[in-house]
């Protein structure tokens, strides 16, 4: 004899193993975390030793200067990712929008995956190798040109350019092909009978392709706006955070505070405040642009 | 005519452009042949006339490089095999199982899985990090795996429900009259419509192990589990740039670099849908 569950009983012995596997190992290490950060941890022989100091934690980051200053670059490297990303993205996929023969087209789509699907480590191997003063590429194509060399990494504003540009590189490519994949969605008569009644290219991208591209834009914008507020690997590897503090993300600020300085409460402390602000621009974004995703 | 003429420079002025963009990969691929005195040297020699695949031995059969390899290897392999068993019948059930049909919770369930994606994974560090030190977990194959998995998860989740949502209802309908269990309709009907899917879930969560840096920064310390980006990074931390062996990590670079052109070449199609938890159609 067979037994039956019924289709919601099924469903969700479906979804179980999943289910136990993430409260095990993501719900509780969350609020493990949150433990962690009203806490003062200490290292000692034993183990771990904890002393509860309620929001001191989270008081403290916000007073450290060189907290804000964290906050300062990872906010002005998110903007002016985001927005050159975007933009050139945008371009991109135009112009990719009008290429016709299949491919081609499927090969740059392709290629144009690299970029944003290679380790962050191996990028920034390969930047820091080019910015050197030295020896790099771009020093090189500079002098090819008949510009003086500059010292890419070792002045604080060409720094965070340095670290802007190696993240537009990566990610540019991407936003591309998504707001393609956008664009291709687009419904033709209304763009056709727009040109008809003599609307320009520019008017009609304005007024009608890009509020029907409205969800995909929500999309990229999300995704690349979360990713950029979270960068680690590129100022870890290629700045150090420096010259000074002034390619100190917040994730490496975290890190280096619960690892280096060995606060462990402060750096899950500041991790939450990360997740905050990621949160705080999530939800501007859905405002902003409506709630259709 | 006129038209067909600015499309095809169009198409030129692009395909320069992604080849400029593709400069520092293939610089990077020049540097891991080049014998070692001909890397660091201005003006760049680009193509050397020494060609050598001295690197690549080294770092496949000689150095500790080949054991971080290694342990990339088998991490991402395992990470990607455990989030798909994991993955795919709680995809299944979201896709399937909707409104009567589904388990109390499983909105809420569903849409808390965003929320973890969105979550920087050093939320998971901080905690897994004293866990793992506690429970004796740190520097393992075995946690590292655990813990990729956890992270992994939601992503894939998302992506195998919108590929299981595409396979057509009157497909599992008709193989339930024929007599075949639910269990049966799930794993010889939707299973195989769906490789496309899964491929795409398989080949992102091989690529968040593969890739990934700050895991393996945290939590592991010997070569006992470390993996080869940690490698790519001990190798820049030691020493002057001078002094550093740079053509052995641009060859392990390269070899980094691999698996993912393998992956675009056969499954670009799908990336695009995957990277954006399906919300984009690629």
């Amino acid at each position: 004899m067979r037994i039956r569950v019924s289709d919601s009983r099924f469903s969700f012995l479906l979804a179980f193993p999943a289910w136990i596997y993430l409260n095990v190992l993501t719900f509780a290490p969350l609020l493990y975390s949150v433990f962690l950060s009203v806490n003062q941890v200490q290292l000692t022989a034993q183990g771990f030793a904890f002393t509860f100091v309620g929001f001191d934690n989270f008081l403290k980051s916000i007073a450290d200067i060189t907290f804000q200053d964290s906050t300062r670059f990872t906010v002005i490297y998110t903007i002016g990712a985001v927005v050159v990303e975007f933009f050139l993205g945008l371009g991109f996929a135009l112009a990719l929008n009008t290429i016709r023969s299949p491919t081609k087209g499927s090969f740059m789509k392709a290629t144009a995956l690299v970029p944003a699907l290679i380790s962050p480590v191996v990028v920034a191997l390969t930047f820091t190798l080019m910015y050197q003063d030295q020896y790099g590429l771009y020093n090189d194509v500079l002098q090819v040109v008949g510009l003086p060399r500059v010292a890419w990494l070792y002045d604080p504003s060409l720094a965070i350019l340095s670290l802007i540009m190696t993240d537009i590189w990566c990610a540019t490519p991407l936003v591309a092909l998504i707001l393609l994949a956008g664009l291709s969605a687009v419904p033709q008569e209304p763009l056709e009978s727009a040109l008809i009644d003599g609307a320009t290219p520019a008017r009609i991208l304005w007024n009608i392709t890009l509020p029907m591209m409205k969800p995909t834009i929500l999309v990229v914008l999300l995704m690349r706006t979360m990713d950029a507020l979270r960068t680690f690997e590129l100022p870890f590897l290629i700045t150090g955070g420096g010259p000074g503090q002034s390619t100190s993300s917040l994730m490496y600020y975290a890190y280096r505070t619960t690892f280096e300085y060995t606060n462990i409460g402060g750096g899950a402390a500041m991790s939450y405040i990360i997740v905050f602000i990621i949160a705080l621009a999530s939800v501007a974004y859905m405002r902003l642009l409506g709630r259709e995703v | 005519m006129k038209k067909g003429f600015f499309a095809d420079l169009l198409t030129k002025l692009v395909f320069a452009l992604i080849i400029v963009w593709l400069a520092p990969l293939i610089w990077l691929f020049l540097m891991s042949v080049k014998p070692n005195p001909e890397i660091l040297v201005s003006p760049t020699v680009w193509i050397t006339s020494h060609p050598t695949l001295v690197h690549y031995q080294n770092v496949l059969f000689g150095s500790e490089f080949s054991d971080f390899l290694r342990n990339s290897a088998i991490i991402s392999l395992s990470t990607t095999a455990l989030t798909l068993a994991l993955a795919c019948p709680a995809a299944y059930s979201f896709a399937k199982f909707t409104g009567r049909k589904a388990f109390r919770g499983s909105v809420g369930y569903l849409n808390s899985l965003i929320i973890m994606r969105g979550l920087p994974g050093f939320v998971l560090i901080i905690p897994l990090f004293v866990m793992y030190t506690i429970i004796h977990m740190m520097d393992s194959k075995i946690g590292m795996t655990i813990a990729y998995t956890a992270f992994a998860l939601p992503l894939a989740v998302w992506i195998l429900r919108a590929f299981f949502l595409g396979v057509p209802p009157e497909l599992m309908e008709s193989a339930e009259v024929d007599g075949c269990s639910r269990l049966g309709a799930f794993i010889r009907i939707a299973i195989p419509l769906s490789t496309s899917g899964i491929a795409t879930a398989g080949v992102l969560t091989f690529l968040l192990a593969w890739n990934d840096f700050i895991f393996a920064l945290v939590l592991t310390s010997t070569s006992n589990a470390r993996t080869a980006t940690i490698g790519i990074f001990n190798f820049i931390g030691t020493g002057s740039h001078y002094m550093i062996n740079w053509g052995e990590i641009g060859a392990l670079a390269v070899i980094l670099v691999a698996p993912i052109l393998l992956f675009v070449l056969f499954a670009h199609r799908y990336i695009v849908k995957g990277l954006t938890f399906g919300a984009v159609k690629g």
